[in-house]
């Protein structure tokens, strides 16, 4: 093994050894508003690990729309709920006995769809490659042409995901005229309110 | 492999270091005497009415959303930009990734259309 090498190794073992502490925080730590940041640690370790695979898109969407987006939609949820107690929502690890069997259960499920899948390369990057941006590369060729129509269906179910959230968030308004809003319940409507 | 990620590394470090560096010259150059009503939320220099954690209003959630929707939107941008040039033009396919691009673009438009007419942009 070269020098290299070893830093690959030594790279992997810091990220994936982040990552896994993180997790491990989003289930003890006694506080939500914590547990959420640690969720935000771990996603940006799994951005590490995309980028230690050189899947640099990967890398780019973990960070920019999980990272970025889902850990602040996290947030704003425990923003919206109810203060339960001076200390924020507390957390806690109940149902052990039922959790901990169904967590190893998933796991072995997960492991076996890893050890047993046939892996599909995209074409003319069998093995990790180092340049930069040839898999981004292969990646866009591929979307605009061979994927061209999941390309455009994932336009239409983003824009499903879009309507339907606005719909179950939307808060309490004067029966179906569409401008006028009630907004008298200063966020003290429910989540899904009709 | 790892090793490309010099600069992407150094700047992680930059980071911790810059932020150990100012907080620890703060921590040792700062008057240390601290009592209880120094250490209330700062809420423009008024005492504050109530505690900062409240819940907040659902119009944030639905911003966030929206967010998160174009966020998606531009994370599929990258691999487009990235092959644009090469794809377009009278050599290979002309105005059709632009055409792709634009009809991807314009079914999300929708949504956004959507919230703006129904009035969930608006904030009142």
């Amino acid at each position: 093994m070269t020098w290299a090498d070893w830093f690959d190794q030594l790279a992997f073992f810091v990220v994936a050894g982040i990552t896994i502490v993180a997790a491990a925080g989003v289930v003890f730590v006694p506080r939500i508003i914590h547990a959420c940041l640690c969720l935000l640690v771990a996603l940006i370790g799994i951005a590490g690990l995309y980028g230690l695979m050189a899947a640099h898109l990967l890398l780019a969407i973990q960070l920019l729309v999980y990272a970025g987006g889902i850990a602040v939609l996290i947030l704003f949820a425990i923003m919206l709920l109810h203060r339960r107690s001076d200390g924020g929502i507390l957390g806690g690890t109940r149902n052990l006995i039922i959790g901990l069997p169904a967590t190893v259960i998933v796991w072995f499920v997960v492991a076996a769809a890893v050890i047993f899948s046939k892996w599909h390369y995209l074409p003319g990057g069998g093995t990790v490659s180092p340049q930069a941006d040839s898999n981004v590369r292969i990646i866009g060729e591929l979307l605009l042409s061979r994927h061209l129509l999941a390309f455009e269906l994932v336009s239409v179910v983003m824009l499903m995901a879009l309507v339907g959230a606005i719909i179950i968030a939307r808060e309490d308004r004067s029966t179906d005229s569409g401008q006028q809003v009630a907004g008298q319940q200063t966020g003290e409507s429910g989540g899904n309110a009709q | 492999m790892a090793l490309e990620y010099g600069p992407v590394g150094l700047f992680v470090i930059g980071g911790f270091v810059f932020a150990i560096v100012a907080l620890g010259i703060a921590y040792l150059i700062r008057p240390a005497d601290t009592y209880d009503r120094k250490l209330i939320t700062y809420e423009c220099g008024i005492v504050p009415l109530t505690p900062a954690w409240h819940r907040f209003r659902i119009s944030y959630y639905i911003i966030a959303l929206l967010f998160l929707i174009f966020e998606v939107e531009a994370a599929f941008l990258f691999p487009w930009a990235v092959v644009l040039r090469d794809l377009s033009g009278p050599q290979a396919w002309g105005l059709l990734p632009l055409a792709e691009m634009g009809i991807f673009l314009g079914i999300l438009l929708l949504g956004l259309v959507y919230a703006w007419r129904k009035g969930d942009l608006q904030w009142n």
